[in-house]
């Protein structure tokens, strides 16, 4: 199984559906559109026997945090001083299609999302994914993987800072020899 | 987050053209048993969401701050779950 960048002209939107129809329509009207004007960015995880079949997908996108109250020290600390906005990933959609749930996959593309996530934040900053589940088992599969919550009203978001997220990474790295060595990235820690 | 949060006490009034009225009516009553107040918040806060999504901007508000700077600077350590999340294999294709 791989997980690419969605190609409407390869892949079937048209039939995907994974019960949540806010999900469904993201991925068939609006996805496509907001890639090609790289607003952002959505991967599908595809058979490896029928590669137009979506088998769930994710997005993600850039988003920042504006406190208009932020304190130089705090700024300091949290090494945002002088940003305009605190930088951060929003992982806008993750979803597995109906025929294809409780099999592992939506930790698959959790992970491969993550990674991605990790990347981009080692290449141009990003302290925290953020995400906000639409229902309840949706928070509970987040919250185990130590997404915590930061607000619940008037909808609920999620935030898992990158340090955690690095941290248990470098676990993996260490055990890991390939994932180096095709990481073509700085091999120091990330400096948050 | 305080418990006021959650109270539906502040007010937002609007005006709008008879027909405008009616066909918020209409809907009103197919969706959320005829509570125009319900329908109007519901739908503006569907769209706030898309437009705050879209800008690609949110703010840190009074009620998260604490929440929101705790979490970044003393990151939790991570979860059992996550380094066996990040350490797994591609999961077996579909038989």
């Amino acid at each position: 199984m791989r997980i690419v960048p969605l190609d409407p002209a390869l892949h079937d939107r048209g039939t995907f559906t994974c019960g949540n129809t806010r999900a469904d329509a993201f991925l068939k009207t609006t996805a496509a559109q907001a890639a090609r004007y790289l607003k952002s960015a959505t991967f599908v995880l595809l058979r490896t026997d029928a590669e137009q079949t979506i088998v769930g997908f994710y997005t993600l996108a850039q988003h920042g945090y504006r406190d208009g109250e932020l304190d130089d020290e705090t700024a300091r600390v949290l090494k945002v001083q002088g940003l305009e906005q605190i930088p951060m990933i929003l992982l806008g959609q993750l979803g597995v299609a109906s025929d294809f749930q409780g099999r592992g996959f939506g930790g698959f593309l959790l992970k491969d999302a993550l990674t991605r996530s990790v990347s981009i934040a080692q290449e141009i900053g990003a302290v925290a994914v953020v995400t906000d589940p639409y229902d309840d088992p949706a928070r509970d599969f987040y919250a185990k993987y130590g997404f915590g919550i930061l607000h619940e009203g008037p909808f609920r978001r999620m935030m898992l800072p990158m340090r955690t997220l690095a941290r248990a990474m470098a676990g993996k790295h260490r055990h890991d020899r390939d994932v180096r060595e095709v990481t073509p990235l700085r091999p120091e820690k990330h400096p948050l | 987050m305080p418990a006021t949060s959650h109270r539906r006490d502040e007010r937002i009034s609007l005006r709008v053209t008879s027909q405008e009225k009616n066909f918020i009516t209409q809907a009103a009553a197919l969706e959320t048993s005829g509570d125009i107040t319900r329908f109007v918040a519901d739908a503006a806060i569907r769209a706030a969401r898309l437009t705050i999504e879209e800008r690609g901007v949110s703010a840190v508000t009074n009620e998260m701050r604490e929440r929101f700077y705790d979490l970044l600077f003393n990151p939790p350590p991570p979860s059992e779950a996550l380094i066996k999340l990040m350490a797994s294999d591609v999961p077996d294709d579909l038989s």
